[in-house]
C-alpha cells in the first residue's frame, strides 16, 4: 500500500512538470502581449517596455521558464498581470465557490446517477429505462449555455422562485471561515446564510449534475446488465434470497469498479462544465476568473489555474483508485 | 397511447404551462432607498487609480477619491476639488495650486502639499500605464510643495489641456498611508488593488471578486454630504438577467444593455431611460504603412466608399451621429464646417483607377470578433468595397492578439474605437496624427505628415485658446482631405434607470462613471 502510495505520487509530480511545462509553452506562444493590456491605450513606448521588463517578457522563453519554476518551488505562483495581486491570493479568494459548486453537483451525480442506473438495468426496455436514457441523452446534447439560460428564465425570470446569479442574497453577509458557504453556515449554525447559500446553488448545480449525468448512468446500466446475467446472480436467486438483496448486495457491489473509474473521470468533465456555469450564473469561481485571465493572456494566473486544476483532477483519480481496494478487498496494491 | 408518448405530451403541457405563469410582482426585493444597486456586466480588475486605464474600473474607483480639480456638472469646464484656487504663469508652465484645509484621507491621514506630491511620486515612479498621460510633460522633478497648503507644478513643456488632464482618474490623490501596506517594494500596489485611500465621497467597504462591489459613503468627507449611504454594484454578466432585474426593481439603474433590450423596456412603468450624444469615436484605421493605403487617393477613395447612414442604421439602430472630421461634436475645437465624406461610389471607383488600381486589389480588415459591433460594421464595408474592386478579409482575433498586432503595424485595416482621457480635443489630434505617436499610442494609421507634425505640436503648447481653435480648424482640414482614418460615428450613450433615481448628471467626459455623490432616491 505505502509502495503503492510512493509510485503514484512520484507518477503524479512527473505528470505535474508535463502539464507544467506543455501550458507554459502553449500560452507563451499564442501572440499577444499582455505588456500592452496592462499599460494601456495611452502608455508611451518605454513605459510598455519597462512593463515588459518588470513582468520578464523580454526574457528568452526558457529563462521565464527556469524563473517561473524557482518561484514555484518556493510557493510562489506570481503576480496576477490582470489584477497586480499574488495568484495564490486571487486562487484562495475564487476556489472555494468552485469547489462547493463541483463537490454538489459531484454528490447529485453519485446520488442520482446510480440508483437511476440500476433502476434502467432492473427495468431494462421498460418506462423507467427510457425516462432515464432520456435523461441521460439529453444531458451530454444539449448545450450547456442554453440549458443554463432556460433554467434562469423558467426558475428566475418567469417563477421568481430562485435567484439567477451569485452565491449569497444582497443583504446577507458571507463569514469568513472556509469560504464554503454552506459549510461555514452550518458551523456557525446561521440558518438565513444556509437558505440563501443553498438556494443560489440550486440552479447551478442542477445544471452541472444534470449534463454530467450521463456518462454515470449509462455506465452503471450497462455494468449492472454485465453482472445480472452472471451465473453467481443466478445462483443467489436460486437460493431464495429477496430481489433487493440480490441487486444491492451482490450485483451493484460489483458494478461500483467501473462506476468509480467513470466518477473520477466526471470530476473532469465537471471541472469543464464550470467554465460555463460560472459564467452564465455569475459564480464568482475558479472557472469564471480563469475565463477573465485567458482574455487579458494573464500568463501567471492562467499557469496558476492550470495548476490547481491538475491537482485537484489528480487527487481525485488517485482517491479513486484507493476507494478500489474499498470497495473490492481482492484488489492488491503492490 | 404508449409511455414515451404520454411523457411527450406532458413534457408540451408543462413548458406551455410554465411560459403562460405571470411574472411575479417583485418589490419585494426592492433595495432601501439610501442604497444604490448598480447592475454592471463586466467585473473590476484593480482598484488601484494610478494603475488601472479602465473605465469600467473608473466607476468604482472615482468617486472613492478626489483631485485637484473636477468637471463642473455635466460640462468639460474645470472646477476647484482639493484645490480651492490656482494661478497660471504666462508661458502656460507653471501651474500654483492653493489647496483646501482640514481635509483627511479615509485612513485618517491628514491631506496636504506633501501627500499631493507623494501622491504623483508614486504615480510617476509605478510607471504604469496610468502615468502615460503626462509623458515627457510632468515628472516628480516638476513637482514643489511650496508650503501646506501650497503647491507647484512646472511642466517641461507648455501642455494647454493640462488642468482638464488633472480631472481624471490617473490625477487622484491616494494617501501617503498607503506605503504603510507595501509588499517587496511594490509601492503598496496588491494593498490599493482591493482597497481605497483618497478622500472622497465614498470608500471601498466590501469587494467580492466577481460578484459585488460595495462602495460606503465616506462619514469625514468634506464636501457635501451624498444622499446614499451605499452604491453596490453588482456584477451581471449577461445582460438579458440584468435587464430583467432593472424592470422588477432589484437594480436601480444598469449598463452595458444592448438597443434591443434597452427598447423592450424603456416604456415600462417605473423605468427611465437617458440619452445623449458621447465622445465614443469610432472609426477605422488606415495602416499607411501598406502599399496601397500609403496612396492618398486610396484612401479617399475608401472614404467615399463607405454607407455611414447604412453603418449607423444597421449597427446602431440610427442611434449615432456621422463624424465630422475627427474631433467629436460636442468637443471645443469641433469645427461644423469641415467636410465630410458621403456614400458616392462613382467617385470612389474614379479615384481608385487614378491610383492606378482599376482593378482593386484585396486588403485585411482587422477586428475583434468579440465586439458584436466591429463584426457588424466590418460585413457592412466588406460589402461596401466590393461594389469598388476593393475585397476586403475580415481577420478576427482575440483583443490581446487584435492590440499586439495593431501596435506592430501587422494589418491593412482595423476598426477601433476611442474615448477622450481629458476633456480636450488634443486628445483627438495629437494622439491620432503626431508620427512618433504610431500604433497603440494613438496614431494608428501610422500616418506620418511633418505639416501635421508641427500644428498637432503647436496647439498643445499654445496658450491662446482663440489660436488654439485655429490651429484645430487646420489639423481637421488636413485630417479629412488626406482621410486619415474612415471617420465613422459617436454613438448616442443610453443607461436605463428606475423612475424614482433622482439628480443623475450625465458627462460625457465620465462614460461609465455616474455621478454617485450627487444621486438620490425618492422615496
Amino acid at each position: 500500500m505505502t509502495r503503492f502510495l510512493a509510485r503514484r505520487l512520484l507518477l503524479q509530480v512527473l505528470v505535474f512538470a508535463g502539464v507544467l511545462v506543455l501550458t507554459f509553452l502553449i500560452s507563451h506562444s499564442v501572440p499577444g502581449d499582455p505588456a500592452l493590456l496592462r499599460a494601456g491605450p495611452r502608455a508611451s513606448p518605454e513605459i510598455i517596455a519597462q512593463l515588459r521588463h518588470d513582468m520578464g517578457l523580454d526574457r528568452p522563453l526558457p529563462v521565464q521558464l527556469w524563473l517561473y519554476l524557482r518561484e514555484l518551488v518556493r510557493g510562489d505562483l506570481g503576480l496576477s498581470v490582470r489584477t497586480q495581486r499574488p495568484v495564490l491570493q486571487d486562487i484562495a479568494e475564487h476556489f472555494p465557490a468552485t469547489f462547493e459548486l463541483t463537490t454538489a453537483a459531484l454528490l447529485v451525480v453519485v446520488l442520482v446517477g446510480i440508483p437511476l442506473g440500476v433502476l434502467s438495468a432492473v427495468q431494462k426496455d421498460r418506462f423507467p429505462d427510457h425516462l432515464s436514457r432520456i435523461i441521460a441523452i439529453s444531458g451530454v446534447s444539449l448545450p450547456v449555455f442554453w440549458l443554463g439560460l432556460m433554467l434562469i428564465y423558467i426558475f428566475f425570470v418567469r417563477l421568481g422562485w430562485l435567484p439567477g446569479t451569485g452565491r449569497l442574497d444582497m443583504g446577507v453577509e458571507p463569514p469568513s471561515l472556509t469560504g464554503l458557504y454552506v459549510l461555514d453556515a452550518l458551523l456557525i449554525r446561521d440558518w438565513a446564510l444556509l437558505g440563501s447559500a443553498l438556494r443560489h446553488l440550486f440552479l447551478p448545480v442542477l445544471l452541472l449534475s444534470y449534463v454530467s449525468l450521463a456518462p454515470v448512468v449509462r455506465m452503471v446500466r450497462s455494468s449492472m446488465l454485465e453482472i445480472l446475467g452472471q451465473d453467481y446472480i443466478r445462483t443467489a436467486r436460486a437460493k431464495g434470497l429477496a430481489e433487493r438483496v440480490v441487486i444491492y448486495r451482490h450485483a451493484l457491489r460489483n458494478a461500483l469498479i467501473p462506476t468509480l473509474t467513470i466518477v473520477g473521470l466526471a470530476y473532469g468533465t465537471l471541472l469543464q462544465g464550470a467554465v460555463v456555469t460560472e459564467t452564465i450564473f455569475a459564480w464568482p469561481g475558479m472557472a469564471y476568473y480563469a475565463v477573465g485571465s485567458m482574455t487579458y493572456l494573464d500568463y501567471p494566473a492562467v499557469m496558476g489555474i492550470t495548476l490547481v486544476s491538475a491537482l485537484i483532477y489528480s487527487t481525485v483519480n488517485l482517491l479513486v483508485d484507493l476507494l478500489y481496494g474499498v470497495v473490492d478487498p481482492r484488489i492488491r496494491y503492490d | 397511447m404508449s409511455a414515451s408518448r404520454w411523457f411527450r405530451v406532458l413534457a408540451v403541457l408543462a413548458v406551455l404551462g410554465l411560459l403562460g405563469v405571470p411574472r411575479p410582482a417583485g418589490s419585494a426585493q426592492a433595495p432601501p432607498q439610501d442604497v444604490l444597486i448598480f447592475g454592471a456586466t463586466s467585473d473590476v480588475e484593480t482598484m488601484d487609480p494610478q494603475v488601472s486605464v479602465d473605465n469600467i474600473a473608473w466607476r468604482a474607483i472615482y468617486y472613492c477619491y478626489d483631485r485637484l480639480v473636477q468637471l463642473k456638472g455635466g460640462t468639460t469646464e474645470v472646477a476647484p476639488q482639493l484645490a480651492e484656487s490656482w494661478t497660471v504663469s504666462p508661458d502656460g508652465k507653471t501651474f500654483t495650486f492653493r489647496l483646501r484645509s482640514g481635509v483627511k484621507f479615509i485612513d485618517g491621514t491628514p491631506f496636504d502639499a506633501q501627500a499631493v506630491a507623494a501622491s504623483f511620486g508614486r504615480l510617476f515612479k509605478m510607471g504604469k500605464g496610468a502615468a502615460g498621460l503626462w509623458d515627457g510633460i510632468l515628472d516628480p522633478g516638476g513637482i514643489t510643495v511650496v508650503n501646506p497648503s501650497t503647491i507647484r507644478f512646472t511642466l517641461k513643456t507648455p501642455f494647454a489641456p493640462f488642468l482638464g488632464s488633472l480631472a481624471t482618474d490617473q490625477a487622484s490623490i491616494v494617501s501617503p498611508g498607503v506605503m504603510k501596506h507595501e509588499t517587496a517594494g511594490d509601492l503598496g500596489q496588491a494593498w490599493l488593488a482591493g482597497h481605497t485611500a483618497g478622500t472622497g465621497p465614498f470608500y471601498l467597504k466590501e469587494w467580492r471578486r466577481g460578484e459585488r462591489i460595495v462602495l460606503e459613503r465616506n462619514p469625514n468627507y468634506w464636501g457635501p454630504k451624498p444622499a446614499l449611504r451605499q452604491v453596490i454594484i453588482r456584477n451581471i454578466p449577461d445582460a438579458a438577467v440584468l435587464r430583467d432585474l432593472l424592470e422588477r426593481g432589484e437594480v436601480d439603474m444598469g449598463e452595458v444593455l444592448t438597443d434591443d433590450q434597452i427598447d423592450a423596456i424603456k416604456d415600462k412603468p417605473g423605468i427611465r431611460v437617458f440619452e445623449a450624444p458621447s465622445f465614443l469615436a469610432t472609426y477605422i484605421y488606415l495602416n499607411n504603412r501598406n502599399r496601397y493605403l500609403e496612396n492618398v487617393k486610396v484612401r479617399q477613395a475608401i472614404s467615399y466608399a463607405i454607407d455611414y447612414q447604412g453603418i449607423i442604421r444597421g449597427v446602431r439602430k440610427g442611434r449615432a451621429v456621422q463624424m465630422r472630421g475627427p474631433i467629436p461634436q460636442g468637443m471645443a475645437g469641433h469645427d461644423k464646417t469641415v467636410f465630410q465624406y458621403t456614400r458616392d461610389v462613382a467617385r470612389a471607383r474614379r479615384l481608385l483607377a487614378e491610383a492606378g488600381h482599376p482593378q482593386g486589389f484585396e486588403l485585411g480588415l482587422l477586428i475583434d470578433p468579440g465586439v458584436r459591433e466591429w463584426a457588424d460594421i466590418a460585413t457592412i464595408v466588406q460589402a461596401n468595397l466590393a461594389e469598388i474592386g476593393i475585397r476586403v478579409k475580415i481577420e478576427g482575433y482575440a483583443r490581446p492578439t487584435m492590440r499586439a498586432k495593431l501596435d506592430k503595424a501587422d494589418f491593412d485595416m482595423a476598426t477601433g474605437f476611442w474615448t477622450p482621457d481629458y476633456p480636450d480635443a488634443d486628445m483627438f489630434t495629437w494622439f491620432w496624427f503626431y508620427s512618433k505617436n504610431g500604433g497603440l499610442a494613438g496614431n494608428r494609421s501610422f500616418y506620418s505628415n511633418p505639416r501635421m507634425d508641427e500644428l498637432v505640436v503647436a496647439q498643445r503648447q499654445e496658450p491662446d485658446p482663440a489660436k488654439r481653435m485655429q490651429l484645430f480648424r487646420q489639423i481637421q482640414k488636413i485630417a479629412v482631405d488626406d482621410a486619415v482614418y474612415v471617420y465613422l460615428y459617436q454613438p448616442v450613450y443610453r443607461i436605463a434607470m428606475r423612475s424614482r433615481v433622482q439628480g443623475y448628471v450625465y458627462n460625457p467626459m465620465l462614460l461609465f462613471m455616474p455621478n454617485f455623490s450627487g444621486i438620490s432616491k425618492a422615496p
